[in-house]
């Protein structure tokens, strides 16, 4: 079968919302089990005490970058068709920057504040009309910072086209690099609970 | 009884599935910011249409018809119902403010307030969040997406001790 579903057959759009739900709820599910809704345990990274935000991005990275490899790969998805986000280096760069500190800070990231609110926490849902304020913000002085975040426009570029390096050498060292993090981790977690 | 949290590598690989059948079911990934972002634009709609929909940024929501009929509002209005099953199912569902020792509830909401806003521009600038940048950029190897993620994690750790009576 050729996929994406979505695309080569033609689903309706209500089986596509209804998709959106049950993937959402899964989602959702699965953060609030990994115990993503907790801002104390997810700005511990930064405090070298609890490396989940770290276990959980890298392994989620590395599962489904490797799926999107074998699935391309072999022809079963058309990579051609799959949206993902254009690089425009600059602005995400800096706009990560901004995130990262506005996390430590506030104790959430967007999806985690969804999480958060939904185990009861006031303060995820202050944090929630925080990032809707921070939105408005940006809508508003959005004509004066156009040009940067026009900037560094580089279309679709993968790291393996930048590098210009194979894409199995790129996935072999993303897997090293995220087996070595992770034991890194444990290593930090062991040390500071003694 | 709280149930324990789950293995952090189980849960980041179940989410990595899940992402990966979004990429093989829709043809795109998972994301909040876009969805928050939508919702802010309708709410700001109600009481300032006009600058709403002449805004550079957010009328072109409105050119698109009704902002709130996207697959990521959907998805989000998932993620929520997803969140509130999980944490009622595990025990965890409690009214509470999440804060560290050192901080009363009501610093602890400017910090979140601040820090909300903070991540909220940053999202838009970047074009996405931790979800839709970090992880479903950072899957098919997008570059911009890589320099985000580098970008996160440096800005979190030049912060981290400054403001560390927020935690600790």
């Amino acid at each position: 079968m050729k996929a994406p579903l979505y695309y080569y057959y033609g689903f309706s759009d209500i089986l596509g919302l209804i998709l959106a739900l049950l993937i959402g709820f899964i989602f959702g599910f699965l953060l609030e089990r990994g115990g993503l809704g907790n801002p104390r345990k997810l700005t511990a990274i930064f405090y070298l005490e609890d490396f989940t935000v770290l276990k959980v991005m890298f392994s989620a990275i590395v599962t489904s970058g490797v799926g999107l490899w074998i699935l391309s790969k072999t022809g079963a998805l058309d990579m051609g068709i799959v949206l993902v986000v254009p690089t425009y280096l600059w602005p995400q760069l800096i706009g990560g920057f901004i995130l990262g500190i506005g996390f430590v800070i506030g104790g959430y990231c967007p999806g985690t504040s969804v999480i958060g609110i939904t185990s009861g926490r006031g303060d995820a849902a202050v944090f929630f009309i925080g990032l809707m304020s921070g939105m408005g913000l940006f809508a508003w002085v959005f004509p004066w910072i156009k040009g940067f975040y026009l900037s560094g426009d580089m279309g679709d570029i993968t790291l393996q086209r930048w590098l210009g390096i194979p894409t199995e050498v790129l996935i072999a060292g993303i897997l090293i690099m995220a087996f070595l993090s992770f034991l890194l981790a444990e290593r930090i977690e062991r040390h500071k609970r003694q | 009884m709280k149930k324990n949290y789950w293995s952090p590598y189980i849960v980041g690989v179940l989410l990595g599935l899940t992402l990966l059948s979004t990429f093989y079911l829709m043809g795109w990934g998972l994301g909040v910011s876009s969805a928050v972002s939508k919702f802010t634009a309708y709410v700001l709609h109600m009481p300032f249409p006009e600058w709403v929909e002449k805004n550079q940024y957010f009328g072109t929501y409105f050119k698109e018809g009704q902002p709130l009929n996207d697959w990521w509002v959907f998805e989000v209005s998932g993620m929520f119902v997803g969140g509130l099953i999980g944490s009622i199912t595990a025990r965890r569902f409690n009214i509470k403010v999440e804060r560290g020792p050192n901080i009363n509830t009501a610093g602890r909401f400017i910090a979140a307030l601040i820090g909300g806003a903070l991540v909220g521009f940053a999202t838009r600038l970047a074009r996405g969040c931790t979800s839709g940048v970090g992880l479903s950029g950072g899957a098919p190897m997008v570059l911009g997406a890589w320099a985000f993620i580098i970008g996160m994690f440096a800005g979190g750790y030049a912060i981290a001790y400054f403001i560390r009576r927020l935690w600790r």
